[in-house]
């Protein structure tokens, strides 16, 4: 347990220190050059608004991650899906995924507007630019991953009578090797979905119970409480951060057997 | 965790096979082209007869087309012309690569059970076999491991004792200890040599490695460099005797030198040719 924890700190130890050095050289600035509190605040002042105005930020942490979940299971949901059609062959990939790239060159903030224009200034609009950011990565990795397939060992089983698209193929093998690319494709998209729900938000501008971290972003620099944008920029990182982190672990406890870098403390 | 013992050690020396009914299979090799749409010629008019229960080594400079001699022999490539015959319905075959070419989500014993599961064969008896198999490479103490946990050599027996499980009547190998250092690769080859006899199956085995070739086959096939043709053939008087010493003896010093003079004869003349085709 003792050991254990020692190496939690000992790996933590790095990064917390890095953070200590900015937020130090962030309080020392301020306090030398005495910039105007709405320009840029002081860490403590920053730190007494998030307390002060926990009740708005935790509403808009809740709305954010519900958006940006709900856009990151539909994308993975149709990601894989359409990465498992388009596995079945050349033709349909060639077919097809030049326009998916095409997806990924779209700016999620240009089409806000128009799902705004489309299905109103709610959720599902929040949910959908969501949805959009995400969707690339996790087909692009998908279909790598399929087709990251062993050749040589398709072909054995190929040897014993089932074809390279049988169900068999693809339970026990395509789809199994395409998991770790998958879960690449999903740690990207994990940062990307919060992003995504929060350029959605600022686009919507819907506040009241509805208000997500976007949306207190846009407030708080109308009324120039700076000190509040930063609060609520900071809650979305961690948010971020946070379903980054989740997904990470979700795929190192799947993938334990597949990779040396997955792997932890085994053997 | 370094190499696992020789099997011999844990089974008592002789093995029987999983299935001692099973019998070898003829092969005959008759005319075998096989051009790319590339257009490069790769196999031009190989002849080549297997009798049953032979092992045959396939020796050549990289890119003479013996591996895909081997895949047209399985069935996975097709001859641009000729026949290979099996004096019947195509058999069950066994094929090594290489690389062992596992699953690393699986254990051993689960990766030897791969291809009786695609077979449809119960899970008990699926279970048992893979055991059997793994026993016979002298992996019976490493059936719940995970190939990241397994040396190169370790992996390969893996492998073999996936394909023995299916009980082959034709074994091909492709360069399967190529990638293994040389005292591994000598400790697999005596393994397999005593099963491959022990078991009586046809088995073509291609390599680069003359040494490789003498001290495993019956007959030493040499191949040309591409277009690839079979331009000598040597036999190996050694029988069922292959200690790991024979390897040093002046007797088979004597064969591999006849294997050596023919690959040189071939490369040699071969090169003239391309010279006088450029000139």
């Amino acid at each position: 347990m003792i050991a254990r924890l020692r190496t939690v700190v000992a790996t933590a130890a790095p990064q917390l220190i890095v953070l200590a050095v900015v937020v130090f050289v962030w309080w020392a600035a301020v306090r030398i050059l005495e910039p105007k509190p709405f320009i840029f605040p002081s860490p403590g002042r920053v730190l007494d608004t998030t307390i002060a105005d926990s009740d708005r930020l935790w509403t808009g942490f809740k709305n954010t991650l519900y958006a940006s979940v709900v856009g990151f299971v539909f994308a993975t949901a149709v990601g894989v899906g359409a990465a498992l059609f388009l596995s079945l062959s050349r033709v349909l990939e060639r077919a097809f995924f030049p326009w998916a790239v095409l997806l990924q060159t779209v700016p999620a903030v240009a089409v806000a507007p128009l799902y705004v224009l489309w299905f109103g200034p709610g959720r599902q609009s929040v949910m959908l630019v969501a949805f959009t950011i995400t969707l690339f990565p996790i087909l692009a990795n998908s279909l790598a991953g399929l087709r990251s397939a062993d050749a040589a060992l398709v072909d054995l089983i190929r040897l014993r009578g089932r074809r390279r698209n049988s169900w068999f193929t693809f339970s026990k093998i395509r789809i199994p090797s395409s998991l770790p690319y998958l879960f690449t494709g999903l740690r990207i998209s994990a940062g990307l979905a919060v992003i995504g729900a929060i350029v959605g938000e600022i686009v919507v501008g819907r506040g009241g119970t509805e208000a997500g971290l976007g949306y207190w972003v846009t407030f708080g620099s109308t009324q120039l409480k700076t000190d509040f944008v930063f609060a609520a920029i900071g809650v979305s990182s961690a948010l971020g951060i946070t379903f980054f982190l989740l997904v990470s672990a979700a795929g190192n406890r799947v993938l334990r057997h597949w990779h040396e870098s997955a792997r932890t403390s085994e053997v | 965790m370094g190499e696992a013992d020789a099997p011999g050690s844990e089974t008592g020396g002789h093995v029987a096979p999983l299935d001692t009914t099973q019998a070898g299979v003829t092969v005959a090799i008759d005319g075998v082209s096989r051009r790319f749409r590339s257009g490069f010629l790769a196999l031009t008019e190989v002849d080549l007869t297997i009798a049953a229960g032979e092992l045959v080594a396939v020796v050549g400079p990289s890119g003479c087309g013996k591996s895909t001699l081997l895949k047209i022999i399985a069935g996975l490539l097709t001859p641009t012309g000729g026949v290979v015959d099996f004096g019947g319905s195509r058999p069950e075959t066994g094929y090594v690569f290489q690389d062992a070419h596992l699953l690393p989500w699986r254990t051993a014993i689960r990766n030897v059970e791969l291809f009786l599961e695609v077979d449809g064969v119960r899970k008990a008896e699926r279970r048992d076999r893979a055991r059997r198999a793994l026993r016979l490479v002298g992996l019976a103490d490493f059936e719940t491991s995970y190939p990241a946990e397994l040396s190169g050599g370790m992996k390969m027996r893996v492998s073999l004792a996936r394909t023995f499980a299916t009980d082959p009547e034709l074994m091909l190998f492709d360069e399967p200890f190529a990638a293994l250092d040389e005292i591994t690769r000598n400790r697999l080859n005596n393994d397999l040599i005593r099963l491959q006899r022990d078991r009586g199956v046809t088995g073509v085995f291609v390599t680069h490695s003359i040494g490789e070739a003498v001290f495993l086959a019956d007959r030493v096939a040499v191949m040309s460099p591409a277009p690839g043709r079979i331009v000598g053939v040597v036999d190996v008087p050694f029988g069922d005797d292959r200690r790991a010493e024979l390897r040093t003896s002046p007797e088979f010093a004597a064969v591999a030198r006849d294997v050596s003079e023919i690959m040189a004869a071939h490369e040699v003349a071969e090169g003239h040719e391309i010279m006088a085709a450029q000139q």
